[in-house]
């Protein structure tokens, strides 16, 4: 969903449990380039 | 929903070069025989190919689900309205030509560069529109588990994202959409022809799933809600099933990601808010507005299948 999607569909609070999420998220290695 | 006219003259087709294979075998000159045949042959055998994938295209098309409607009657307070309009900028994307509220449906075909597929609407949410006489479990269902009232799968709806709404959020989400202005009436019914059938058998758009019991959402301000509404909003679509990203490689299926496990963490609270107000990343530079809604690409490039969804968790 583009981000501009994202804002609007969320409060800032919500965004921040959102960021609170992915911050703490373990590293997953990506696909190489 | 059946293409008869396609498949007439796909019919005809058939019939035409196995006439010629016939006319090719009766000839003495050995060369103009066998090339005749092999030729006329092999048309012969993919124009049949082409139509039992159409013909099992359209039984998808036409497949009925029996998913239990809940008898929930919405109660359409001013919070859940609220609720749902805030939810509802997830749909407009789809739901509205000019990708804002309210969600007066949008030919697809129109907004979005389609392969010729037939006639594909996102219908018409407002109660002028299309969903004016179902029930709110009928509509609960609809966003939930992909399937229409008449019981067929609703094509490129991305139930499998929606299915982690919580039974609030969904039914603030249908408060709202109870509440739009009533704008514009219903767009036509979806008709797939020939090539969409076709199209349809080579991927696998049905979104039609059975969940087990109802949704709670975790509580609000902690980072299991955080997960909760990266679910809601399809974040893995594009930025993968574990947010590792993924790399544009050619493939079918959504706009790539970048690694959110590598990138958020690095980033401060401020960073990611003034990312989601601007756009602006931390180290300088934006990311682009994209428009392409869940599921478009495995629309137009159709080799993307659909893994059946795991059973929903409460």
């Amino acid at each position: 969903m583009p981000w501009p999607t994202v804002r609007a569909a969320t409060t800032d609070e919500e965004l921040m449990a959102m960021y609170a999420y992915l911050h703490n998220l373990p590293l997953v290695e990506g696909p190489a380039k | 929903m059946f293409d008869i006219v396609g498949v007439f003259i796909i019919i005809v087709l058939i019939t035409l070069f196995g006439y010629l294979t016939t006319r090719a075998w009766k000839l003495k000159n050995a060369m103009l025989k066998w090339g005749g045949v092999i030729i006329a042959g092999l048309l012969t055998l993919i124009s049949t190919a082409l139509l039992v994938l159409a013909l099992v295209g359209f039984y998808k098309l036409n497949e009925r689900f029996d998913n239990p409607i809940a008898n929930v009657q919405v109660t359409g307070t001013a919070a859940q309205i609220a609720r749902g309009e805030q939810l509802a900028h997830m749909c407009v994307n789809c739901h509205a030509t000019d990708s804002q509220l309210p969600l007066s449906g949008t030919d697809m075909a129109a907004k979005f560069p389609f392969p010729p597929l037939g006639t594909l609407y996102a219908p018409n949410l407002t109660p002028s529109g299309n969903i004016t006489d179902w029930t709110d479990g009928e509509v609960i269902r609809a966003i939930r588990e992909g399937v229409h009232k008449n019981g067929r799968s609703l094509l490129v709806m991305p139930a499998e994202t929606f299915r982690n709404l919580s039974d609030d959020d969904v039914q603030a989400l249908v408060a709202y959409l109870r509440s739009q202005p009533a704008t514009g009436g219903p767009t036509p019914n979806n008709k797939f022809n020939l090539l969409g059938a076709l199209f349809l058998n080579l991927s696998d758009f049905r979104t039609a799933q059975q969940p087990e019991g109802s949704v709670t959402a975790p509580q609000p301000g902690t980072a299991e809600y955080g997960k909760y509404m990266v679910d809601i909003l399809g974040c893995r679509f594009c930025h993968g099933d574990q947010l590792q990203g993924k790399l544009d490689n050619g493939q079918p299926g959504p706009p790539p990601g970048p690694n959110l496990t590598l990138i958020v963490p690095k980033w401060t609270e401020d960073q990611f808010m003034t990312f989601f107000n601007t756009g602006k990343l931390p180290g300088g530079g934006t990311v682009p507005m994209l428009t392409l809604p869940a599921g478009f690409r495995s629309l137009a490039c159709p080799g993307r299948r659909y893994a059946p969804l795991p059973p929903m968790k409460n």
